[in-house]
């Protein structure tokens, strides 16, 4: 009877350190990152901004181009940019490959290929507000949630199509505290990518197509993970 | 420090002393010119950095024309909650304030929002977001993130750490663990030796690390602690052991823990811009009194990871000044 009670209403209960806020609240952050992905992210994509003319525009006054193409969060000295592009891989390594753009070789960038840390992607669009969540807990399970969705979706397939001469066309997320770094390319987080891979003009592999959302025939280019699936 | 909480103690003594040579008769209307109350109510000033995050509030509802006092709440928020009574009854019109307990600061809140008086809260969230007029927090989750990345570049990703964790009633502390966790948890060949919670306090981490290095002695390769202060107090540790191997991380921005960075002697640390939070707060305070109504719930501070490479950025609490500030969006 006793040890009835007691199993019933512990003395002493042990709860893990790790234990979520997201967990005890009820929040999903799974779901709520996979909702972001489809409503608030790709939709975004279409208004990313060129990456030439925001590298251009960067080095001009940082400032000004926060302001006009740009977004910051809250009080900070760092700015967020979603931007497209389209260049030439030129080096694949084992976390990034490096990208000459289309229009000017002398310019590159960096199209991170590894683990995902961080909450500029949650950021970027500035559907989320800060206080949509009581406890900021969530709001860091949903970043979490968010950069898997980014390496599942988009960093896997990448590193696995990329090849040095290939071609890329991608929409990435990059962030600039203060002025760019000196002597080396700009650092981004790809969101999308489509890659054609080099090979000699009559047998060049074709971009990676696969029917849009509405099931009509129409080939819509996609980022590599369409190729697996929704990925989610 | 001292000298303020002198000035904290002696007041109601000076009120009293007043009191006593004041000539009997009518009471005195006020003058004209009193100036309108702010009351600044910080968890603890046991603690360098709070001590900047009350002072600098304190400083900028003076220059903003209000009188401002500061009450330290001492962690215990039993105190923090007759400071809200007192603050309450004595006419503030707006209150700045830094949370002792994530949940167990709600009631005060509300209560203060009941009587009509904002509350702005600075650096420590509470866990509701219809109590405050506006809540001005440090991203620790992201600053965190960004220390663990640091951490893996400068530890490698082989070795032994131990975790020293803050107040556990606290979501910051659980933000920071959880940052650089992310990181450090994808690398199998780093292992946490143990974690405990050392409530930000510098004396308790000293303790801990002593502890700690009795238990893992040479094992421990890396410490990473929830804030400069317990910080302080495992370099305090390490030192007199003779571990100067051990690479050591903390988070805060403290100007000792900086210059220690500088010198190489603490690897890295976050910078959290007490002092640009701070004049946030009062000022919002000051333009909700003018009349002012709709703040963000919750305004976010980015937290920049201070290492030897960019320790020349910063200085006092901040970047310095030929470096741009936080500027409000």
């Amino acid at each position: 009877m006793l040890a009835a009670v007691l199993w019933r209403f512990p003395l002493v209960r042990l709860k893990r350190l790790d234990t979520t806020a997201a967990v005890a609240s009820g929040f999903d952050p799974r779901a709520e990152a996979a909702r972001f992905w489809s409503a608030d992210l790709e939709p975004a994509f279409t208004g990313a901004a060129d990456v030439r003319e925001t590298l251009a525009r960067i080095s001009r006054d940082p400032s000004e181009a926060c302001r006009a193409v740009g977004r910051s969060v809250g009080l900070s000295r760092s700015c967020l940019y979603l931007v497209r592009g389209r260049g030439t891989i030129v080096e694949v390594g084992p976390a990034e490959c490096r990208v000459t753009l289309d229009g000017d070789p002398g310019e590159a960038v960096v199209l991170a290929t590894g683990l995902v840390f961080g909450s500029a992607v949650r950021d970027i669009t500035g559907t989320i507000d800060p206080a949509s969540r009581t406890d900021s807990r969530d709001l860091a399970e949903l970043s979490n949630e968010i950069n898997h969705l980014v390496h599942r979706k988009v960093i896997v397939p990448l590193t696995a199509a990329a090849t040095v001469g290939g071609t890329i066309e991608f929409v990435a997320c990059g962030q600039v505290q203060g002025k760019l770094p000196a002597g080396r390319p700009w650092k981004l987080l790809p969101l999308r990518a489509l890659v054609t891979s080099a090979a000699p003009a009559s047998d060049a592999t074709p971009p990676v197509v696969a029917p849009d959302r509405a099931g009509s025939d129409r080939a819509a280019p996609v980022s590599p993970a369409a190729v697996e699936g929704d990925g989610a | 420090m001292n000298r303020l909480i002198c000035l904290l103690c002696l007041s109601p003594l000076l009120t009293l002393a007043a009191g006593g040579c004041t000539k009997p008769g009518p009471a005195p209307t006020a003058p004209a010119s009193v100036k309108p109350k702010v009351a600044v109510i910080i968890s603890t000033l046991n603690n360098p950095w709070f001590v900047v995050l009350g002072e600098t509030a304190k400083a900028r509802a003076e220059e903003l024309g209000y009188d401002a006092t500061i009450f330290n709440s001492e962690n215990d928020t039993a105190k923090e909650a007759s400071h809200f009574e007192n603050v309450l009854a004595g006419g503030s019109q707006a209150i700045l304030f830094n949370a002792t307990d994530s949940d167990g600061s709600i009631a005060n809140v509300r209560k203060a929002k009941a009587a009509g008086v904002p509350v702005f809260c600075i650096d420590r969230e509470i866990n509701a977001t219809d109590a405050a007029a506006a809540q001005i927090l440090s991203d620790n989750h992201g600053g965190c993130v960004a220390l663990g990345q640091y951490f893996i570049e400068t530890v490698g990703e082989q070795g032994n750490y131990v975790e020293i964790m803050g107040y556990l009633g606290d979501n910051n502390t659980h933000n920071r663990s959880k940052g650089f966790h992310e990181v450090v948890d994808n690398y199998p060949g780093v292992k946490m030796l143990s974690q405990q919670a050392a409530d930000f306090d510098r004396a308790k981490a000293l303790e801990v690390m002593e502890t700690l290095l009795q238990k893992h002695g040479a094992a421990i390769n890396a410490v990473f602690c929830g804030n400069d202060a317990m910080a302080m107090g495992a370099y305090q540790a390490l030192a007199a052991a003779g571990r100067d191997d051990v690479k050591l991380f903390g988070f805060d921005g403290a100007d000792e823990v900086v210059k220690l960075v500088a010198a190489r002697k603490i690897a890295a640390t976050g910078m959290q811009f007490p002092k640009t939070m701070a004049r946030q707060a009062a000022e919002y305070a000051d333009e909700w009194i003018k009349g002012k109504r709709d703040f963000p719930q919750k305004v976010p501070v980015a937290v920049e990871v201070v290492t030897p490479e960019t320790v020349g950025q910063y200085g006092d609490y901040g970047a310095k000044e030929e470096e741009r500030a936080p500027t409000a969006q």
